[in-house]
């Protein structure tokens, strides 16, 4: 294969075209070179024509929340320029980042939120580090990221009854914070991730102790178990979630999977 | 390969295969900054977290949402009621929250919102509806009242009716649901005739949330918790009527006990059946189109007759689903809905199948029109311009060369001919 065009040969049009009478000059006398120069202007001319175009159309005008992840996303963002100190706001915000897939800026967010703010009853801002690691496919990061967090949230609610009075009475009252809940909910899926299903049914079980009803992680859970091999469990799982979900297609695909009728 | 310079070359070749090398790096590297520079605008106007691929909401397609008139937690909407487009295709917007009627752009920009006239602001206003003349016909139930109001918000003829819950108004009529039944009125809110009252039976109803009016002047009625559909002719007399589904409304007190009696003609489980129809409107193909609260769909009905046609959507918080759609309203020149998702705390601006009425090719056209695909017709008129400009130089140039030529060659021929006659004499 040649490294080089074919060579220019002089041909007799070629000769003629650069006439100083021609009214192109240069390199412009070369009908090529003229229609690659219109069409670089064509491009150029017709990008801005678009672009000056969108402006004009409204197209490029920010017309606020489009869809529920940008309304949260903006929501959380406007209390807390409003200067919330709440650690909940904040993770929230963390949360809308990391579903539209801001992993950098919500790893700003905490790193601020870190720097300014208490999270030590919620572990509001490791929490949410579990969900940007589980979100960046770091999974053994996101489970123990998870573990300190319930490690913080149950070491502070033990110290809340052990103080007494009224704080003690809140604690009895209120249980561990829903947090707990939700790093076993990161801990299962991250474990699901990893392959390792008697551990992620065990999350699931932790976290299905404290909401029994919750239909979509019997779902989960029920899948899981037919992974790990136990049908009769996962029968019995998907069973009850169809009693809040009669409709469910994942429940009703995972029960016709181990060849039961619904 | 080695690059052949002949002696012959001539200085204009080189600089032409020059200029050619060039402008084909300086065309690569213009095209990867455009590319780049596409790909940078299609970002900053894909909204994010769009709905997932994988969700079936039955051919319906999601168009945007609008959430509040800003960011502020205080200024979002709570418990959308009605949102209904004007004939520019701004939303005018109302909820369960603010005691406003708000005005949004067609791309969701919030624009303004007002009270009614600062001598009689409005309290709760619900379902609304723009009549031909462009003002705005607004429901206050627990005022009983219409009220008339330009866009400015100024009073316009505002008028008393029982506990009105729907609104629907045209050249010559305005039509109102209320509990007990609908009403006909003239323009100016003076009864045609009235139609009804409250009950289970033939000519009963248990809140109209829903009347339409179709361009022949047919009246279209949603009876909510009778769970029935009908239609109307401009003098009250009835089209035909339809059993959607199990009525609401079926549990009474019977000898002290309460006791649910189903009617007999209650479509149970099938898939037309609704579970509570509420606001209701016609699309550009004639169809009814109406927002089931409890089955959150949208369901769509044959006007001729109303007879079933399909159901869009689903039950849920992501975008293009609903939770409790209380209303929907239709604008013909966006072929788009407009649906209060209430639970949800918005109005999403949806699409379903058909509605166009027209040749699938023009309304998808028309569709693409109404979305970010705009920004691109003038460059595309300009691209049209300037080929049909190329064009006419081109073939005009070809005339005056083909002109030239044919100058030429009867020149030629005049001497030919010249020579000939002079060979002629000489013999």
């Amino acid at each position: 294969m040649s490294d080089a065009g074919p060579p220019v040969e002089p041909t007799p049009q070629r000769e003629r075209a650069p006439q100083p009478s021609s009214q192109y000059t240069g390199i412009f006398r070369d009908k090529v070179v003229r229609v690659m120069a219109y069409v670089a202007a064509g491009l150029v001319i017709a990008f801005l024509v678009t672009v000056v175009s969108a402006l004009f159309t409204g197209v490029l005008v920010p017309s606020g929340p489009r869809t529920v992840a940008e309304k949260d996303m903006a929501v959380a963002a406007a209390a807390i320029e409003a200067g919330s100190t709440d650690a909940a706001v904040w993770g929230r915000y963390v949360a809308t980042l990391i579903a539209v897939e801001q992993y950098s800026r919500a790893q700003g967010v905490i790193d601020d939120a870190r720097a300014s703010l208490d999270d030590s009853a919620t572990a509001e801002f490791t929490i949410a580090e579990a969900r940007l690691h589980y979100a960046r496919g770091r999974y053994e990061d996101a489970v123990e990221a998870a573990d300190a967090a319930q490690k913080q949230i149950s070491e502070q609610h033990e110290a809340a009854l052990a103080g007494g009075g009224e704080r003690a009475r809140i604690a009895r009252l209120g249980g561990l914070h829903a947090n707990h809940a939700a790093a076993a909910l990161i801990k299962a899926y991250s474990y699901e991730a990893l392959g390792e299903w008697g551990k992620a049914i065990e999350q699931f079980d932790a976290y299905l102790e404290s909401t029994p009803s919750a239909a979509d992680i019997l779902i989960d859970r029920g899948l899981a178990k037919i992974e790990a091999g136990d049908t009769p469990g996962a029968e019995a799982d998907l069973r009850s979630a169809l009693a809040f979900l009669p409709d469910d297609r994942e429940a009703l695909d995972g029960l016709a999977s181990i060849g039961v009728t619904p | 390969m080695s690059r052949t310079t002949r002696p012959e070359e001539s200085a204009a070749a080189v600089r032409s295969r020059r200029g050619r090398r060039t402008l084909t790096v300086i065309l690569i590297l213009l095209l990867l900054t455009l590319a780049l520079a596409v790909n940078l605008l299609v970002r900053l106007i894909t909204p994010a977290g769009l709905p997932g691929r994988d969700a079936d909401l039955g051919g319906l397609e999601w168009v945007r949402s609008i959430y509040g008139m800003s960011d502020a937690p205080e200024d979002q909407l709570s418990r959308a009621q009605a949102a209904v487009p004007d004939s520019g295709g701004q939303l005018w917007v109302t909820d369960g929250e603010q005691g406003t009627i708000m005005r949004f752009t067609p791309d969701g920009q919030f624009q303004d919102s007002f009270s009614g006239p600062a001598d009689a602001p409005l309290l709760t206003p619900s379902r609304m509806a723009f009549g031909p003349d462009g003002l705005l016909y607004v429901c206050e139930t627990t005022s009983d009242a219409i009220r008339v109001l330009d866009r400015g918000g100024n009073e316009a003829g505002s008028f008393n009716i029982p506990e009105p819950v729907s609104v629907a108004v045209s050249d010559d009529r305005i039509v109102v649901g209320a509990v007990a039944g609908f009403a006909i009125l003239d323009k100016q809110g003076q009864p045609i005739k009235i139609v009804g009252s409250r009950g289970k039976g033939e000519q009963e109803f248990d809140y109209v949330h829903g009347v339409a009016i179709g361009e022949d002047g047919s009246i279209y009625v949603a009876d909510s918790f009778n769970n029935r559909l009908s239609a109307w002719d401009g003098d009250g007399n009835r089209l035909w009527m339809v059993r959607t589904g199990k009525p609401a409304n079926g549990a009474e007190m019977i000898d002290g006990k309460l006791t649910v009696t189903d009617a007999p003609d209650a479509e149970e489980g099938t898939e037309s059946g609704l579970q509570l129809p509420l606001g209701m409107t016609l699309d550009s193909a004639g169809r009814i189109v109406v927002a089931d609260m409890f089955d959150c769909t949208l369901a769509v009905f044959n006007a001729e007759d109303g007879s079933f046609v399909g159901k869009y959507g689903a039950e849920g918080e992501d975008d293009g689903e609903f939770f409790y759609p209380v209303s929907v309203s239709y604008d013909p020149g966006r072929d788009w809905f407009a649906v209060a998702d209430s639970i949800n705390n918005r109005v999403q601006i949806v699409r379903i199948p058909g509605s166009s009425g027209g040749a699938e090719p023009v309304s998808a056209v028309r569709r693409a029109l109404t979305g970010p695909l705009r920004a691109c017709v003038p460059p595309l008129v300009l691209l049209i311009v300037v080929l049909a400009v190329t064009l006419v130089v081109r073939s005009r140039r070809a005339r005056a060369a083909g002109q030239k030529s044919l100058n030429d060659s009867s020149g030629n021929s005049d001497f030919d001919n010249a020579v000939a006659y002079t060979d002629r004499e000489s013999l």
